[in-house]
């Protein structure tokens, strides 16, 4: 069955994959996010917080998006940091 | 109830008809001039502390030059980034796939709206502590028009409790409503550019819910003001102020003002004339020619102190009247040998 699978971590990925009939959230979020931790991460179906044994169904989107992203105080492509340029 | 749905849903078309438009245009990367320029100056002014050999200064001077080449390098990754060839949007989201997400915000955040006037969707956060310190709630407002821009959002806080330094910063990763993304500047570009308002409203939420203390405007530690590294005073912003030469800041009470050029400088990178004992700075000290010592330049007479000028005159005296002086410094000899006590006269040898 194809489902949507996005992962927010790092570089981003969200495409349509082929994954086995039964399988659940657990072993999607173990295939993709490798040995990361899940209660690091906020694991969406269908925009839905889901438990980990919850089973996808043809179609389904699923998500999963790091609970701690590090911020910065300088981005070169962010609206702030052209202001500083500008700025300084 | 059916009134929001509508503005969702044409919301939604007027969202995917800009992605749609936008996917054609080409990105423009700016190069990181002012990082580069800050470079330089902290280059000149680490220069400058070693010619004049303050150690402290120096290593400060050093650590700032470190972090603005730490900043430069990443800037000039983010334009190598922007320029390499734009992969397709692996996904692009359909007007209904745009309208679920809409929906799907109100069931994650407290309060979703939608002004297709201002062409505005804004989330509410709820009200962000970050190490006992309270941020209170933000906006988080997507101006769709913007799309494809790098300042399609804004993050507004509610009932702001900024940073004691600077009224602008109202979280360590937000100046002026402006969020950093760092890590997170990818995953939202991505989000964004495929048209996914759910993953991006989640994303900047997870960063306005961290705290990276390794790049921030303010560090929470000092969100109260920060301590003058001098004193250990904490200061608060209009009590700062920044040395000219090695660019720290300390309170006002611990820098001091050059007789010379007026400029004010930290309590490492101030100097004494000793001559007039006025304050003066490192850079309007200058060598005396005969004895080296540093002094400001009133109290240097052609390039020579006031104390070796002397000596100079001295020299030249002795020069143009031999007799006089050898028989003055023989008196003076007697006299340091033999001096006069109150009560006594001189008695011929």
């Amino acid at each position: 069955m194809k489902i949507l699978v996005i992962n927010n971590d790092g570089g981003g990925f969200a495409d349509y994959v082929d994954v086995a009939d039964g399988t659940t959230v657990d072993q999607l979020f173990a295939k993709h996010c490798q040995s990361s931790n899940p209660s690091n991460y906020l694991i969406r179906v269908n925009r839905q917080p889901c438990a980990r044994d919850q089973r996808l169904q043809e179609g389904d989107r699923i998500s999963f998006t790091p609970t701690k992203i590090e911020g910065a105080a300088h981005d070169p492509l962010t609206r702030s940091s052209h202001v500083s340029e500008d700025r300084h | 109830m059916k009134r929001k749905l509508g503005a969702f849903t044409r919301a939604a078309v007027d969202i995917h008809d800009r992605l749609r438009l936008l996917r054609q245009d080409q990105a423009v990367s700016h190069l990181p001039r002012e990082s580069w320029i800050e470079c330089e100056r902290l280059t000149r002014l680490q220069e400058k502390a070693q010619t004049h050999q303050l150690q402290r200064a120096e290593r400060r001077v050093r650590a700032s030059l470190l972090q603005a080449i730490e900043r430069l390098s990443h800037s000039l990754k983010g334009v190598q980034d922007s320029l390499a060839p734009a992969p397709e949007p692996s996904l692009a989201s359909s007007v209904h796939d745009i309208f679920r997400d809409l929906r799907s915000l109100e069931d994650e955040f407290e309060k979703v709206t939608v002004s297709l006037q201002r062409s505005t969707v804004s989330v509410l956060t709820d009200v962000i502590e970050l190490e006992g310190v309270t941020l209170g709630a933000f906006e988080i407002v997507l101006d769709w028009r913007d799309l494809g821009d790098t300042g399609a959002y804004e993050v507004v806080a509610v009932e702001s409790n900024p940073a004691e330094a600077n009224s602008d910063t109202t979280h360590p990763h937000v100046q002026s409503n402006s969020l950093c993304e760092g890590d997170g500047r990818v995953p939202i570009r991505k989000a964004l550019s495929e048209g996914r308002l759910f993953d991006f409203f989640v994303l900047v939420r997870q960063i306005l819910e961290t705290y990276n203390p390794g790049s921030a405007y303010v560090n929470l530690q000092d969100w109260y003001g920060a301590e003058c590294p001098d004193c250990g005073r904490t200061m608060h912003e209009d009590e700062s102020s920044l040395c000219e030469l090695c660019s720290t800041t300390t309170c006002y009470e611990c820098t001091s003002g050059c007789g010379s050029c007026d400029d004010r400088f930290c309590s490492d990178c101030i100097r004494t004339c000793p001559d007039c004992d006025n304050s003066t700075c490192s850079s309007c000290l200058t060598k005396c020619a005969d004895c080296d010592d540093e002094f400001c330049k009133g109290c240097l007479h052609d390039e020579v102190c006031t104390d070796c000028l002397a000596r100079r005159e001295e020299e030249n005296d002795a020069e143009r009247n031999p007799e006089t002086t050898t028989r003055k410094a023989t008196t003076a000899s007697h006299h340091s040998l033999q001096p006069l006590c109150l009560g006594e006269a001189a008695v011929p040898a």
